[in-house]
């Protein structure tokens, strides 16, 4: 498979992850008030501010078959380090704050008093969440998720450490162009390097467009 | 009729609310950050007061003693916040149909009542101030709620549209025969809404008659 077609599988499952995992997280984050939430949003953020090497890092060592949770996985056939599954994680972790910090933002702008009518109105906790907080928290979710999938695109320090650089299997475009650099390949290299800046700009003019009201979407 | 002995304890307030909410209109007049919305919220279910016990006619919905706490979602409250509180994503009608109570011909029966039936098809964020605060009490009426539970409805509008939204929203909750509470911090409003009213100072609620 081709760097940029294995890219964007790898960050289009690692969106998937980041959705479900983020959403969820960033909902019962915005409901609940409990000792340590501070430390717990502090550890949710933390892959933003670590340098990816040292993500990449601690996943190879939870991940790896040398230990005990590696190995347990093991013992299912399941295998993490040097697969795509391992570049799916990777890109997954790096890019779950960009998606968590903004549908945070996004859930807790709701008004609060929106849902509490909704609640007197005798809709269920999963009705309010579906029909009320989503859809007006949309603009911001879809903000999240493009940042998320930019970013996951972009992954390279935890990948490499987690999934390696298997020509077809992990080696996703920017470690494409690692690669093409080391072998002074710079015209690919350079190829590579205007496909990702496009991609992410379009992605990016995107979430402008969206964040200063250009575009509707009708719900 | 519903009768009340609870106490709240917030950060910065403590309240001790003793009564009983007859059919017809009371009102709660008080300063602002007194806790009248606080206890609004604790009738409606949507906090949970230290103490105390709540019950309408012969059901219980709270008793802090045997561990009695009802969700809202159990109360059959009609509640209307304070500011703009409508589905501002939804339709008129969707905003109107979202309890699963609601029927379509008491919609629309109401919405003429009420003077909004020409906007049914209108996303409810375009219509004014006034014309969502009767969409938002339709659509608590809608549940058939046992109460009803008014924070500062004409807070919001201009000094001209409050007379109109008033008059409209008095002849339809009078019409219902259900207890309801309406707050304010203007004695004047209370005093021309109020068939009772009630008085919330230092903490407590006093009810000042007619």
């Amino acid at each position: 498979m081709s760097p940029l077609l294995l890219s964007l599988e790898i960050a289009g499952l690692a969106l998937i992850n980041i959705l479900v995992i983020g959403l969820l997280l960033a909902y019962l984050m915005k409901r609940y008030n409990f000792i340590g939430k501070a430390l717990l949003d502090a550890i949710f953020m933390l892959p933003l501010v670590l340098p990816p090497v040292v993500v990449g890092f601690v996943l190879l060592m939870i991940f790896s078959p040398a230990n005990w949770f590696g190995a347990w996985l093991d013992t299912y056939g399941l295998t993490v380090v040097f697969t795509k599954a391992g570049a799916v994680i990777a890109a997954s972790v790096v890019a779950f704050p960009l998606f968590y910090q903004t549908a945070r933002s996004a859930l807790e702008s709701v008004n609060t008093d929106i849902e509490d009518v909704a609640r007197t109105l005798g809709a269920s906790e999963w009705r309010i969440f579906l029909t009320i907080t989503i859809p007006l928290a949309w603009k911001g979710l879809v903000t999240g998720g493009i940042l998320a999938f930019s970013r996951a695109l972009g992954e390279f320090g935890a990948t490499i450490l987690l999934a390696g650089n298997i020509p077809g299997v992990t080696r996703t475009m920017p470690l494409a162009i690692y690669s093409l650099v080391e072998y002074g390949d710079y015209d690919g290299a350079w190829f590579l390097v205007a496909y990702i800046c496009i991609l992410t700009l379009s992605l990016l003019c995107f979430v402008h467009l969206l964040t200063h009201k250009k575009i509707g979407i009708r719900l | 009729m519903i009768k009340f002995n609870i106490y709240i304890q917030r950060d910065h307030f403590s309240l001790q609310a003793v009564g009983q909410l007859e059919t017809g209109i009371t009102t709660l007049v008080g300063q602002s950050g007194g806790g009248k919305s606080t206890f609004l919220k604790a009738l409606a279910g949507l906090i949970r007061p230290q103490q105390g016990r709540i019950h309408v006619d012969a059901m219980v919905w709270l008793d802090t003693e045997k561990g009695i706490f009802k969700k809202p979602q159990e109360r059959r409250v009609g509640y209307m916040p304070q500011g703009n509180i409508v589905f501002p994503h939804m339709t008129v009608l969707d905003n109107l149909l979202y309890s699963r109570k609601s029927s379509l011909e008491e919609a629309r029966k109401l919405m003429k009542q009420l003077h909004i039936d020409k906007y049914e098809k209108t996303k409810a964020s375009l219509l004014s101030g006034g014309e969502q605060q009767r969409v938002a009490l339709a659509r608590a009426l809608l549940a058939k709620p046992q109460v009803l539970l008014l924070d500062e409805p004409l807070s919001a509008l201009d000094w001209d549209l409050k007379e109109q939204v008033r008059l409209d929203l008095m002849a339809v909750v009078i019409k219902e025969e259900i207890p309801c509470l309406w707050v304010t911090h203007d004695r004047e409003e209370a005093q021309v809404v109020g068939q009772h009213q009630w008085r919330l100072a230092d903490g407590r609620i006093i009810s000042s008659g007619l």
